[in-house]
Order: structure tokens, then sequence, then C-alpha cells
């Protein structure tokens, strides 16, 4: 991967920021921690989203509620891959993609 | 946490017949707070968290919704589940934009998200898994239907061995 040594960091954003971010936050670190990279998920709501995106260093966005965020330096993800499973293998495709620019 | 705790066959509703989201949430959230596992504000704050994010997941087969709100609404985890006899049109949690028919709805009342995210995440897992979710819809019965959910949501998830001969 493209990241070097540095930990990646990632926004993991739902409704209220509690249910849904949470599986996925978890699945992240999983997918990651099996692949030997350092990750930091910090979770919160779609609504704060575009402003912690504006105020700390994030990698990456996943979202469960919506794609539309208003962010445009970082790249936003659909996380209902996440909590199903249907299209897991195109979701981490699509990050190592997003991660290698 | 013990998922028996959660999952009960008297919050289990079967073959109802509802015609919008918001008659399902509320006859649900109706039976949780009556049964005081959720505050009274609990209704209002689920019908107007749906109207912003809803919550149906597509599964690519029997599609379902799992309204929930705030923890701070909750005094008891708890799930309230409805079958439904006819689908309803229902808003997608990852494109609002788009209505799609949900058959089952699972109303979740959380308290400790990270306690109960192993939980959630078998949960919504169980969604991707068209047999399950045909076997749930088809129960015979309320109990039925929570054995299956709680043979799919304890333990391993490696133990698959019963049921398998359709």
């Amino acid at each position: 991967m493209a990241t070097d040594n540095k930990t990646l960091r990632i926004l993991a954003v739902c409704a209220d920021g509690a249910a849904t971010s949470t599986v996925v936050a978890v699945r992240l670190r999983e997918y990651f921690g099996n692949k030997g990279v350092k990750v930091e998920v910090v979770q919160g709501r779609v609504v704060d989203a575009k402003r912690s995106v504006e105020s700390g260093k994030f990698d990456l966005v996943v979202s469960t509620a919506g794609s539309n965020l208003g962010i445009t330096n970082v790249p936003v993800l659909n996380g209902i891959p996440l909590l199903t499973g249907i299209g897991k293998d195109q979701f981490f495709a699509e990050v190592e993609k997003v991660l290698k620019k | 946490m013990d998922v028996k705790e959660i999952i009960k066959p008297d919050l289990i509703f079967k073959q109802m017949d509802f015609n919008t989201p918001e008659e399902v949430i509320s006859f649900l959230a109706e039976k949780l707070t009556s049964n005081e596992l959720v505050k009274s504000e609990f209704r209002p704050a689920v019908l107007e968290r749906e109207k912003t994010f809803p919550t149906a997941l597509f599964t690519g087969s029997i599609n379902v919704a799992i309204p929930h709100t705030d923890v701070k609404y909750v005094n008891k985890p708890a799930i309230a589940i409805a079958t439904l006899k006819h689908p309803i049109s229902w808003r997608r949690m990852d494109k609002p934009e788009d209505d799609i028919p949900v058959s089952m709805v699972f109303m979740l009342a959380i308290v400790d998200p990270n306690e109960y995210v192993l939980f959630l995440s078998k949960l919504t897992t169980l969604f991707g898994k068209p047999d399950v979710l045909a076997d749930l819809y088809n129960a015979n019965s309320n109990a039925d239907m929570a054995n299956i959910l709680l043979a799919n949501l304890c333990g391993e998830e490696k133990q698959e061995n019963k049921n398998k001969e359709d």
C-alpha cells in the first residue's frame, strides 16, 4: 500500500454517530489490522462530517447515511457493504484504489 | 450481554398489514413503550430521525429497515420486529432519494453501541444472507422466528450445520 508507515485516518459516519458507524469502525479496524496496516478510525455524525474533515487530517470518509456530504478533498465511500457484507470485496477494492492515489 | 434478553417472541409481529413506514414505526415503538423498554419520547424521535435519515437496507432479496434513534431514549435494550404482509415503500439509508420495497422491519432500541457492536454486526451481516431472511420471513411462529435469530446471532459464526437441507 502506498501509505508507507503512516497511520491511516478514517472517519466513519452515520446519522447519530453511534449505531451503524460502530459496526463500520470495527470492520475497518479488522480489515486493516489483518493487513498489518496501522489505522485510526474516528466515529462521527454525518452532519459534522464536513467540519471534521476540514479540521482533522483524514485519508478517507466512510458513510452509512449517503455519500453526498459536500466533501470534495477526501474520498467518501458508502459503508453499507460493511454492514450487510453484500459487495464487501468491491468496497475494499475501492478503498485500496482511493488510498493509492 | 445476553441476546435472549433482546430477542423476545412477544415483540415479534408477523404478517402485519401496514401502508407506510410511519405506521410500522408507530406500531413497533408503541409496543416498546408500553413494555417500558423505551421512554415516551422514543416514538417521535424515531419518526423524526427517519425523515432525514431513512433506514431501509437493500439486500437483493427481502429488503429490511432498521429504524432507531438516540440511545438516550432507551431504558433497556430490545428489538421489536414486524414482517409485512405487503412490502411497503421505504427510503434507502445509503441513497435517501431512492425507495425500495421493505418486507421486514427491525426496530432497534440499544443502549451502548460499543457493548452491542458484535450483536449489531451479526444482525446486519444476517441481512446479507437471502436464505436466512427467507427463513425468518416464512417462520411459522414468533418462537420459530426468535429461534432462527438466536441461532444466527449467538455463538461462533462457523456454526452453520443445521437446517441446511432445503
